[in-house]
């Protein structure tokens, strides 16, 4: 088959796809030539410079960004849905932080403590640190750590609430 | 649509299924303003296309455990978002709503404000004969038509990258393609030339 004949079937195809329902060959044979030569891409966008030049003079060519408030619309419908968090309720990431913090600061009072006094096998003169996570209710979390030794006591206390 | 973009809604995909809500909703905030964009040009009707984008958006959220990450996020949520499109408008055709194109702007107000533009020469007139030419050329296209002419003279998609979105051979986005544009190209005004001052013919007619 000549470029030529292809080219003729492939017109003849395109315009006939508005009236029929075409084959799975006869579209193979569309997105076959329609990437292989280029006189049939040529052909099938005649009207494409004409077309996207008149475009720029659409409206709809720019669609003009949604307001804040129209996201909050969306955003509700989203959250009732259950795909968005709910931003009242506290999100699952701040929690995780409360336990790493007290056990950073565990490791602090400890590295404190051994600085101070040295290692020492006396269980006497050790010194005490106890943390304790308060189970307060809803957004009253609290965490406590306070160390103590004869000299005195150091208290944090670290509270949400 | 680039590999940077696509790998960082890999990972937000990721994110999500690992059980982080912050992984859908960045999904959400990079995407929303697109997937309205492309319904709004779809349906023609900026209410609509909210609505529909909420919708388009719990159907993500909760098909995001199906989702091939092997495949670009956003093809696969404009394919969520056409067949949304194209169901909102066979729901419409069954209603039998009157008027497709409600509150989408006249061509002579702007889109952005709603607000009429002051009467200005003969080039802004020229400009809004055209605009009003082409929406109702795109009105009236079929649905499948208007819908690969949206993704290819608007979204900017490849034909290939339409036919990953609509499930449909490259061979029928070339054809459909073909004629919408022509469509658009015959309700242009006859003298109208996109390189310059009016002509008397059109180029197919000299």
């Amino acid at each position: 088959m000549t470029p030529l004949s292809d080219l003729q079937r492939f017109q003849e195809l395109v315009e006939a796809s508005a009236h029929r329902e075409l084959t799975d060959v006869e579209t193979a044979f569309i997105g076959r030539s329609g990437f292989r030569s280029a006189e049939c891409r040529q052909w099938l966008e005649t009207d494409a410079e004409t077309v996207a030049a008149a475009i720029e003079a659409d409206p709809l060519g720019e669609v003009p960004a949604a307001t804040p408030l129209d996201w909050a619309r969306v955003d509700a419908g989203l959250r009732k849905a259950g795909a968005l968090a709910d931003s009242k309720s506290p999100t699952r990431t701040t929690w995780p932080l409360l336990p790493a913090a007290a056990a950073l600061i565990l490791c602090i009072g400890v590295i404190y403590a051994i600085q101070r006094d040295g290692l020492s096998t006396t269980l006497h003169s050790a010194p005490e640190v106890i943390a304790e996570v308060l189970d307060l209710p809803d957004g009253d979390g609290s965490l406590i750590l306070h160390e103590g030794d004869d000299e005195g006591v150091l208290m944090i206390i670290l509270s949400n609430g | 649509m680039d590999v940077e973009k696509d790998d960082e809604d890999r990972r937000l995909v990721h994110r999500h299924l690992s059980g982080d809500p912050s992984g859908f909703e960045g999904l959400y905030r990079r995407h929303r303003e697109r997937i309205f964009a492309v319904l709004v040009r779809m349906l023609r009707n900026r209410e609509d296309a909210l609505e529909a984008t909420q919708e388009v958006f719990i159907r993500i959220h909760r098909g995001l455990d199906s989702f091939d990450a092997s495949g670009r996020f956003l093809t696969w949520a404009y394919r969520i978002a056409t067949n949304h499109a194209i169901d909102r408008i066979r729901r419409r055709k069954v209603r039998k709503e009157t008027a497709i194109v409600e509150d989408v702007v006249t061509p002579t107000s702007d889109l952005r404000t709603g607000r009429s533009q002051p009467p200005g020469g003969a080039e802004r007139l020229e400009r809004e004969e055209v605009a009003a030419a082409i929406q109702q050329a795109v009105d009236r296209l079929a649905d499948t038509h208007r819908i690969v002419f949206t993704l290819h003279c608007y979204e900017k998609l490849s034909y290939g990258e339409i036919a990953a979105v609509l499930g449909i051979p490259i061979g029928t986005v070339m054809s459909r393609l073909y004629h919408a544009r022509r469509k658009v190209r015959d309700a242009l005004p006859r003298d109208w030339d996109p390189g310059g001052p009016r002509r008397s013919h059109r180029k197919d007619e000299q």
